[in-house]
């Protein structure tokens, strides 16, 4: 039986069975007759969250512009679909075509958080795929990976063949025209993975040995032969106005996480946040000009129909000639009723009165991301906002209207005190306050309070930094959970610590944890990054069999001296720099907008002119 | 100036909701740059109105919409450019000035032709288990509502239910149902009604809508043929 027919049996069995027929508008079919590499992109999670992904939709249709490249979409199946395959025996296939992604020549997963690893097992798995590179051989596809958890590939070394670091629009095509000679002079895997492995921006992590001191820490990353790099630096993208941008989008029948168009305005972020690896890895700041991004605009919106569209970046505000580009923008789309939303943007003054025009924001209410409850722990994580920043552009958001407000903090921040957690409840009251000031009253006001825990990441300032214990977790959240309480204007939630122990763990793991995961697989753990599935004793059980012990990973304060296992990899970002960065924080010092100056944090010996120069530290 | 569509919804997407549906309508329109109405306010919606909601898994060829537009444009430019602008497997077939005097909300019957496997059931089995149906003067079926379970009588919501073909491997029962806000009934309830007095599983392999329209009395009304068949009293 096809898979095509034994979907028509399993889909009326299934929720949302839309997620696994593809057939979307603007999906691309293709005859595989003339297809000379055909590649899976695989998302690690659920249809809706994988579908809001940015970057496998720029990866998508950029390989499909060739005609002997086919690239098709994967994601994990859900619970009860899983189960239904496992039982009639149908293997994971791809939305397009319906081929079972065993038969593809790569497959490629994105990797953005931690929490997804166990998926990408599951997704190998339910394909007949080895989970083990060391395992595949000529009659498998080759399992790459990228996105931000590449940065360090560490833990998923043993089962991932190879991985493309940093921005891939490039680095991938030069990757499918070894692949086409290799196919044609029928190479060994081996070989190729030999000559992918000279690509700038590849990593092979079967070509490198790993050595290890007596306590546990890394020696060494080596490579086995003298023609492998022994650093790999990451790819970007020199010209980000050229380079190639979709305009076709998949139109999902399903609500999506992020159902709408999507026009990346700018990648990389200037503010310097410390704890950010986001604000680290994805330097430096280029900009996409208003002239292109409204021609985008206007041909996403007409080939997909969308009602409104969002302008993505890491902060919104920051972009040069934000207040043009709102205006084109709606001024060109006024009459075909599409709004315009602008997330992750910074509320001052100027935002509010563009948020009055934008209908969009009013009815989601308004985020503010502070980070930290008091001005010495905002200094010293960089956060540069201030208390009477946040209280003024609230006064002023009260006063046209708004009546609900979300406020983002982290816990667990390096130096953190119950002074600070304290400054939060503090900070939150003060919002109360002030829409008392303005409105005479607290009626139908509500402050959403959220926190989450720190999670140390590679490549900031932060990354020698311990995580704070789950117990410790545990009774802040209770405290605050007290100090909250008291109004009932304030709702106080709060994301699972065990999750964000786990994030801790692999985020700076090694690759002994790949055994972890493989364990933990066996033991049924998938979904992790969702709270209802989490299953902590799983994961307790499965480091114990592994002989690995987690705490090692997140609680561990590193030496300035350490070698870590993400050094293999360049970022850009100079470990001087962190380092530097590291000492301002603990003595609370804050470094501006390295628009306004630049310190020199390494990206520019990646290439002439991808950073605008400012006048050196 | 309101036009009456009828479209097919086949193949996969039969697994789109209504909900889903009403979606893809909105962004087939903008595709299409057609100047379709939207309601005013806060949250402006296009003034789009459907026939009811169609089962997840059901394929049709006879669902309406009733679409206004903010300035005319002809009949045949609709279809053209709609057309072009839908996915794979739903398709305008047909397109009318719409008639206010059915609203499509008041439609109440639908035709659906259900396909069976015949391997354990023989169509002469078939046939005595629907007359036997046809004559319960009450079928009682247990119904999932917002409030819980309740007990409803499906006797009053069948029109009709017959044998209409079948070859040696399926058959095609044919049935013509209660749809909309005065009570409705899937197809597949009934199915399974005659699985209690057949005492076997009919496997269903295919459901399908083939017409819908409006009863009053002993009159059928479709809703591209509305003309004097309704009395201005019952379109309230």
């Amino acid at each position: 039986m096809t898979i095509e027919k034994q979907l028509e049996k399993l889909l009326p069995l299934v929720s949302k069975p839309a997620r696994y027929m593809g057939n979307e508008y603007n999906s691309i079919n293709k005859d595989l007759n003339g297809i000379k590499v055909h590649i899976a992109l695989a998302f690690p999670d659920v249809y809706e969250v994988g579908m809001s992904h940015l970057g496998i939709k720029i990866l998508y249709h950029l390989l499909n512009e060739y005609p002997d490249i086919y690239a098709e979409r994967v994601y994990a199946p859900w619970i009860d679909f899983e189960e239904l395959m496992r039982k009639e025996g149908l293997p994971l296939f791809s939305l397009e075509s319906k081929t079972p992604i065993s038969k593809f020549d790569m497959v490629g997963f994105t990797l953005q958080y931690e929490m997804s690893y166990t998926n990408i097992i599951n997704m190998l798995e339910l394909s007949g795929i080895p989970i083990l590179s060391s395992e595949r051989n000529e009659s498998h596809p080759f399992v790459i990976a990228g996105g931000p958890c590449a940065y360090n590939p560490e833990p998923l070394a043993d089962i991932i063949d190879f991985f493309i670091i940093g921005e891939a629009e490039e680095a991938i095509l030069d990757v499918i025209d070894l692949y086409k000679s290799f196919k044609e002079r029928g190479e060994s895997r081996q070989e190729f993975l030999e000559n992918v492995a000279q690509i700038p921006g590849v990593y092979v992590p079967m070509l490198y040995n790993v050595s290890y001191n007596n306590d546990g820490t890394i020696s060494g990353i080596l490579p086995k032969k003298d023609h492998i790099p022994s650093v790999i630096q990451k790819r970007v993208i020199e010209d980000l106005d050229s380079v190639y941008y979709p305009t076709k989008f998949i139109v999902p029948y399903i609500d999506i996480v992020h159902d709408r168009a999507v026009l990346e305005i700018f990648r990389g972020c200037t503010r310097g946040c410390r704890f950010c690896q986001a604000g680290m890895i994805y330097r430096p700041v280029r900009e996409k000009t208003v002239d292109r991004l409204e021609k985008l605009a206007k041909d996403i919106i007409s080939s997909t129909g969308y009602g409104e569209i969002s302008l993505s970046s890491l902060s919104t505000s920051d972009y040069s000639d934000l207040k043009r580009l709102t205006q084109v923008l709606t001024e060109d789309f006024r009459q075909c009723q599409v709004g315009l939303s602008l997330p992750s943007l910074r509320i001052d003054a100027f935002s509010l009165e563009l948020a009055k025009k934008i209908q969009e924001i009013k009815k989601s209410g308004l985020t503010f991301a502070p980070e930290a409850g008091t001005q010495r722990l905002r200094d010293v994580i960089n956060k540069g906002v201030t208390e009477e920043d946040l209280l003024s552009s609230v006064r002023d958001a009260f006063a046209l209207g708004w009546n609900r407000v979300k406020l983002y903090f982290m816990i667990g921040l390096p130096t953190e005190t119950y002074e600070d957690l304290k400054g939060i409840a503090d900070l939150a009251y003060a919002v109360v306050d002030v829409y008392r000031q303005v409105n005479g009253h607290t009626k139908g006001l509500q402050v959403h309070v959220s926190t989450s825990t720190f999670v140390p990441k590679p490549f900031t300032p932060f990354q020698w930094e311990s995580q704070i214990t789950l117990a410790e977790i545990d009774e802040r959240q209770q405290h605050l959970k007290k100090l909250l309480k008291k109004n009932k204007n304030i709702y106080y939630s709060w994301h699972n610590g065990k999750i964000s122990f786990l994030e801790a763990v692999f985020s700076r793991g090694d690759r002994k944890l790949g055994r972890v995961l493989k364990i933990a697989h066996e033991k049924g753990c998938k979904f992790d990054g969702w709270d209802e599935f989490l299953d902590f004793d799983k994961w307790m059980s499965a480091f114990k069999e592994a002989k690995v012990d987690p705490e090692f990973y997140a609680y561990r304060k590193r030496p300035e001296t350490e070698k870590f296992p993400w050094e293999i990899i360049d970022a850009g970002i100079d470990k001087r720099f962190l380092l530097l960065e590291l000492e301002k924080a603990k003595k609370g010092q804050t470094t501006p907008d390295c628009r306004i100056r630049c310190h020199g944090c390494g990206i520019r010996r990646l290439g002439d002119g991808l950073c605008e120069i400012k006048n050196e530290v | 100036m309101k036009l009456r569509m009828k479209f097919k919804k086949e193949g996969l997407t039969r697994f789109i909701s209504h909900l889903d549906m009403m979606r893809t309508f909105e962004r087939a329109f903008r595709r299409a740059n057609l100047p379709i109405a939207f309601t005013q306010g806060f949250n402006p919606r296009p003034k789009i109105t459907f026939t009811p909601a169609l089962s997840l898994g059901v394929t049709s060829s006879s669902e309406y919409m009733d679409v206004e537009f903010y300035e005319d444009i002809s009949k045949q430019d609709v279809v053209l450019k709609l057309n072009g602008a839908l996915p794979e497997g739903i398709q305008v077939t047909d397109v009318e000035e719409a008639d206010e005097k059915l609203p499509l909300s008041m439609l109440n019957c639908a035709k659906y032709v259900v396909t069976v496997i015949l391997s354990e059931v023989g169509p002469e089995e078939l046939i005595k288990s629907i007359k036997i149906l046809l004559q319960q003067k009450e079928i009682i079926v247990e119904k999932n509502t917002k409030s819980g379970k309740k007990l409803v009588d499906i006797a009053p919501l069948i029109y009709s239910i017959d044998l209409a073909d079948h070859n040696s491997d399926t058959a095609n029962i044919v049935m013509s149902i209660s749809i909309g806000q005065q009570g409705s009934v899937a197809p597949i309830t009934v199915i399974r009604q005659l699985e209690r007095i057949l005492l076997k599983k009919l496997e269903v392999v295919g459901i399908h809508r083939e017409e819908i329209f409006y009863i009053s009395g002993d009159k059928k009304i479709s809703p591209f043929n509305v003309e004097e068949n309704i009395s201005p009293k019952e379109s309230k």
